[in-house]
């Protein structure tokens, strides 16, 4: 196997790697970073590393990834077989991701660590793989929310409308000045009511991911996250609930798009009419304001079944958490779909 | 391999110190044909690095300011359609517009930095300086003009243009508005510019921009109080190269010498008002 092969292979192999970590690749960057090493890159170890973060690497987190990456593969695997300055490109031609080394190997010589192993993953469905640890991505959170558009044409008259200056100037015989028309704005406004604690607490640090996006992101007019616990009735100015914040529903307009996370009692599986009654009471009210509401469970819809979650989602439109829900959801709150 | 970019070239307007993987990353984007994207700390050295790679490879340098209400087709070509009418409105009246014809559509359409290094018989360096600033829809536009096939339509004017030699295009981002869309990143040469940290590093630069420097031992002491400054933790904003070279040039220009007192010119280095109250406490 000559090196061209070789570091071809090991490319390829951290290019899939890469791929089932969550980086977005199409085969046009593998085929680039191949075109790369035919123009004459570096075929060593440390080139092909830079190679893939230049080329696979999106941003410093991501090339911090690819740095663990390559210190994990650059553990030795077996320790004999390999002369010594040759990298280790001896990839599989089915790359694997870098698993820890297996029982009977990497123990010769020094004292190593002995390996940890997780018991075997439940089997999964046909096509359906674990992609990250969250059930939706950051990234995916800021797309959902760039799609919260509601386009109002209240801007500064500055765009020209070149088909009516000149129907204006065929209409009176001569030019006179440019017709314009005003600049679209977005005027979507967002309110997050997060629910926080108890059966919640697994859930936290999605939903301060799910605040974050949505305050960082600049087309939004307005962006306002409130907490409460449980109950849709008291809502505080911080997820540790300690300030609460003045009523709610004055501050809502019919621009206004109303996101609930809540398990809507899912997680303890319990039927309380009392939750019911006080949530319906709750969306009831922000229904005189706006129409646009939605709601997350990050439960499972499985898991809705007899509970107070399955009544609460009769009268507000409830989705699953998951990239496909948080769709939905968005679309809720822009008005489609219902 | 054509022309190589190797970062060494002296008698630049503007001098550069590139590290040996900026220099590799300029170089893939050239060998690829790829957009170069770079990111980094505001004044590390993002938007100089075009002008600088262009003088190089002795070829143009076309600079693309992006503001917010920019849109990705100004890049290729503007169309005066107002001119044109008003023009004709002339004509009307026996008065001959100079230079320009309304019969002829193509006297009112300008090419912008990209049409302009499309149609030039060589490859050019285009440079789109702040793309993060512009509308969240601007990256995506320019796709198809970034890679193949690199053409573009003039509807007013029937013409199609496609690129005669496909520029290097070196385009910064500062993350304002988060992060670009995935199918844009996809396409570039990623290279994050990280601020030269090392005392050796900083001196490197000072030296190319101050040739007739004062005392080697005098401007090393600054630097280290420079870095002292940037490693202090309580500091909000962080001064950039630009800054520091800004402030190398204040202190040469009424021959400072090095002392422990005060910084001086805080007015350079300080730029939130927080840390500005608090400028005693860094020196």
């Amino acid at each position: 196997m000559n090196s061209h092969d070789a570091a071809v292979r090991r490319l390829t192999s951290l290019f899939y790697t890469l791929r089932r970590r969550g980086f977005e690749l199409g085969i046009g960057e593998l085929l680039d970073a191949i075109r790369a090493l035919e123009l004459g890159w570096a075929h060593d170890e440390p080139g092909l590393k830079k190679l893939a973060s230049l080329l696979f690497c999106h941003s410093p987190e991501e090339q911090y990834q690819l740095e663990l990456l390559s210190m994990e593969t650059a553990r030795p695997r077996t320790g004999p077989a390999e002369g010594p300055g040759q990298p280790q490109a001896e990839a599989q031609p089915t790359p694997d991701p870098p698993v820890q080394p297996s029982p009977t190997a990497g123990t010769q010589g020094e004292l190593t660590p002995i390996p940890v192993k997780t018991p075997p993953a439940p089997a999964l469905p046909f096509g359906e793989r674990p992609q990250t640890y969250w059930p939706i991505t950051q990234r995916a959170m800021a797309y959902g929310w760039r799609r919260l558009r509601r386009p109002v044409a209240d801007g500064p008259a500055d765009v020209l409308d070149l088909d009516a200056t000149v129907s204006r100037a065929v209409h009176d015989g001569f030019f006179l000045q440019p017709a314009y028309t005003r600049r679209v704005r977005n005027h979507a406004r967002l309110t997050l009511l997060l629910d926080m604690n108890g059966s919640m607490a697994p859930f936290h640090s999605f939903c301060r991911d799910l605040a974050a996006t949505a305050t960082a992101e600049p087309t939004l007019e307005e962006v306002a996250v409130f907490y409460f616990h449980n109950l849709p009735e008291a809502f505080y100015l911080d997820r540790y609930l300690t300030r609460p914040a003045g009523p709610l529903l004055p501050a809502i307009e019919p621009d206004t798009s109303i996101l609930v996370v809540s398990d809507a009692g899912a997680a303890r599986g319990h039927h309380r009419s009392q939750r019911v009654r006080a949530t319906n009471e709750f969306v009831t009210a922000c229904r005189r304001h706006t129409p646009l509401m939605a709601w997350l469970n990050p439960l499972p819809r499985e898991r809705w079944n007899g509970n107070s979650a399955s009544a609460i989602s009769q009268f507000v439109p409830m989705r699953q958490l998951d990239d496909e829900g948080f769709r939905h959801a968005v679309d809720l709150l822009r008005g489609y779909g219902k | 391999m054509t022309k190589s970019y190797t970062g060494k070239k002296d008698g630049a307007p503007n001098p550069y110190i590139a590290t040996g993987e900026l220099i590799d990353a300029v170089n893939l984007a050239l060998d690829l044909e790829r957009p170069l994207l770079l990111e980094g700390e505001p004044g590390c050295g993002k938007t100089t690095l075009a002008a600088n790679v262009a003088f190089e490879l002795n070829t143009k340098y076309r600079p693309w300011l992006v503001r917010s209400s920019s849109k990705a087709q100004d890049g290729l070509y503007t169309y005066d359609a107002i001119l044109r009418l008003h023009d004709v409105h002339l004509d009307q009246h026996g008065r001959k517009p100079d230079k320009r014809d309304p019969a002829n559509p193509r006297d009112y359409r300008k090419f912008g930095p990209l049409g302009e290094a499309f149609e030039a018989d060589q490859r050019e360096v285009v440079l789109i300086d702040e793309i993060d600033k512009a509308d969240l829809d601007f990256p995506n536009d320019l796709l198809a003009v970034l890679e193949k096939p690199r053409t573009f339509d003039i509807p007013y004017t029937g013409e199609s243009i496609t690129a005669k030699h496909p520029p290097l295009v070196i385009i910064t981002s500062n993350k304002e508005k988060g992060d670009l869309p995935a199918p844009f990143l996809r396409r570039c040469v990623y290279y994050y510019l990280p601020f030269p940290e090392s005392e050796e590093g900083l001196f490197r630069i000072v030296a190319a921009h101050f040739p007739q420097q004062p005392q080697e031992s005098e401007v090393r002491k600054w630097i280290r109080r420079f870095l002292k400054l940037r490693s202090a933790t309580t500091l909000r904003r962080k001064p950039g190269t630009s800054e520091m070279i800004d402030w190398f040039t204040a202190l040469f220009r009424n021959g400072k010498a090095a002392d422990d007192g005060p910084l001086p010119y805080p007015e350079l280095l300080f730029k939130v008002r927080e840390d500005w109250q608090r400028r005693n406490e860094f020196a």
